[in-house]
């Protein structure tokens, strides 16, 4: 079936008659950008996969419930992810088995996606998480959707359910809030350096 | 550069398990789309049933030992409610409802029918790994076209996908979580129960002589009822012994924790 042209809320009207091709369709559009957004709050890919399923197997049995605003079902997705990241031992709990089972990818899809540079990522976004995890969650959502995923204020007020002004007053407390962790922990020799010695690192490997 | 800029790339799920995922979320998909449409049919038929039996009620002629009889397909239409229709008249709602266990859904009133075969569809829904320890859970979840009642344990039969039996010891109770009593549950259409059932092994390769178990059913020996489970494409690896809670109302895997 060829869904070319058609927007993100016509899909979801389809999907809320229980039509697959066009859940399946919405899935193709933006997995990458929920497993991204995943891996940005977890600092693990594979976490990021099993997280990915449950925020699209909780739109599927959602959507009955859910009407999209705007052409993007993005944000919303987006915001499932934030709740089912913030509850992640529960939300896995109850589908680690289920992911379990699925076939794991072989070796050979495993180094067609670069397993080493993944691991960087996630040594480096862990490092960063030490940082972020200090703020509030809601400081953190709101940086991870508008600084990480590229979510505009209107998308990300959408998702959050807040007026755009509180988005905009939001993040900015959020970036003056992780300037002023990163500034005292660069005075203290601690994470921040190691992220920018790390950098430098790796600069100076590959030059 | 900025600690923003450290954040690392977008990167695309690997191609299998993107293939995988995708996969899974399509077997729930058809797996729904059949369990509304015998939802739906079920739901068809019951209503047209306790509109007949409402409107022979007024006209004075119900009898209980009259015998029902469905009407065909195409009479349903003509006799739908219409919309804001108000329940039919002689059901009576109890105000003192009894209070439900912590977290339990409220039922609105006790189901006063044992459940049979027919009425039940059960789905195993949750899963998950107790402690990270190799011992696994799964939730079957039980609703019911029409309203009616299960109470006790379930006996589970598990079957490879040869259709061979797999031998296993099932224990009532003996699971790790809340101690829960046994009840009557009322299930329907809104009201969900559910049990837990727990064995061990699946992930330490402990269970590497278990045949891969493609079917489960679930009999209540008390109730002369046995239902085979929908088990959304997943396989299971059970041998030995499995312990099961009894039933309880709702479905969630918060009920069980202690």
């Amino acid at each position: 079936m060829i869904f070319d042209g058609e927007s993100d809320g016509d899909l979801w009207s389809q999907v809320s008659t229980h039509n697959g091709a066009a859940f399946a369709e919405l899935f193709e559009r933006h997995s990458k950008s929920v497993y991204n957004h995943c891996f940005r709050l977890t600092g693990s890919w594979s976490a990021a996969e099993d997280l990915t399923s449950v925020v699209f197997l909780q739109a599927w049995r959602r959507r009955d419930q859910v009407r999209i605003h705007g052409d993007s079902i993005l944000p919303w997705l987006l915001a499932v992810a934030n709740n089912a990241t913030r509850n992640s031992e529960r939300s896995l709990r109850r589908h680690r088995l289920l992911l379990a089972k699925l076939p794991r990818s072989g070796p050979s899809s495993e180094f067609e996606d670069g397993i080493g540079d993944r691991m960087d990522d996630e040594r480096r976004m862990q490092l960063i998480l030490i940082l972020v995890n200090r703020l509030k969650a809601r400081e953190r959502e709101i940086i991870a959707l508008c600084d990480w995923s590229d979510l505009s204020y209107a998308e990300a007020a959408s998702a959050l359910n807040i007026p755009i002004g509180t988005v905009r007053s939001r993040l900015f407390r959020a970036r003056e809030h992780l300037r002023s962790l990163l500034d005292h922990a660069m005075s203290q020799n601690s994470t921040a350096q190691l992220i920018v010695l790390d950098s430098a690192k790796e600069a100076h490997d590959f030059s | 550069m900025t600690f923003l800029d450290q954040i690392p790339a977008a990167r695309n799920m690997p191609t299998a398990r993107h293939h995988a995922a995708r996969r899974q979320l399509m077997d729930v998909v058809d797996q729904t789309a059949r369990s509304w449409w015998r939802l739906g049919r079920s739901a068809t038929l019951a209503l047209v049933i306790g509109l007949m039996v409402t409107g022979s009620a007024a006209a004075g002629v119900l009898s209980s030992s009259t015998p029902t009889t469905i009407p065909s397909p195409s009479a349903s239409a003509a006799i739908a409610p219409p919309p804001g229709a108000q329940s039919p008249s002689g059901i009576t709602v109890n105000p003192g409802q009894p209070l439900t266990p912590m977290g339990a859904p409220a039922v609105a009133s006790v189901a006063t029918t044992a459940c049979t075969s027919s009425d039940v569809i059960a789905t195993l829904t949750g899963s998950g790994l107790y402690n990270n320890v190799a011992t696994a859970q799964e939730i079957v979840s039980l609703s019911a076209t029409s309203p009616c009642y299960l109470s006790g344990y379930a006996e589970l039969k598990f079957s490879s996908e040869s259709g061979t039996t797999v031998k296993t010891t099932v224990v009532d109770g003996g699971y790790v979580g809340a101690p829960l009593g046994i009840s009557k549950v009322s299930l329907s259409s809104t009201n969900d129960g559910s049990f837990l059932f727990q064995y061990t092994g699946t992930q330490n390769g402990a269970t590497s002589s278990c045949p891969l178990e493609t079917s489960l059913s679930i009999e209540i020996p008390n109730q002369s009822l046995t239902v085979n489970v929908i088990v959304n494409g997943v396989s299971l690896l059970v041998c030995g012994t499995v312990n099961v809670s009894p039933i309880i109302q709702g479905d969630s895997i918060d009920r069980y924790v202690s």
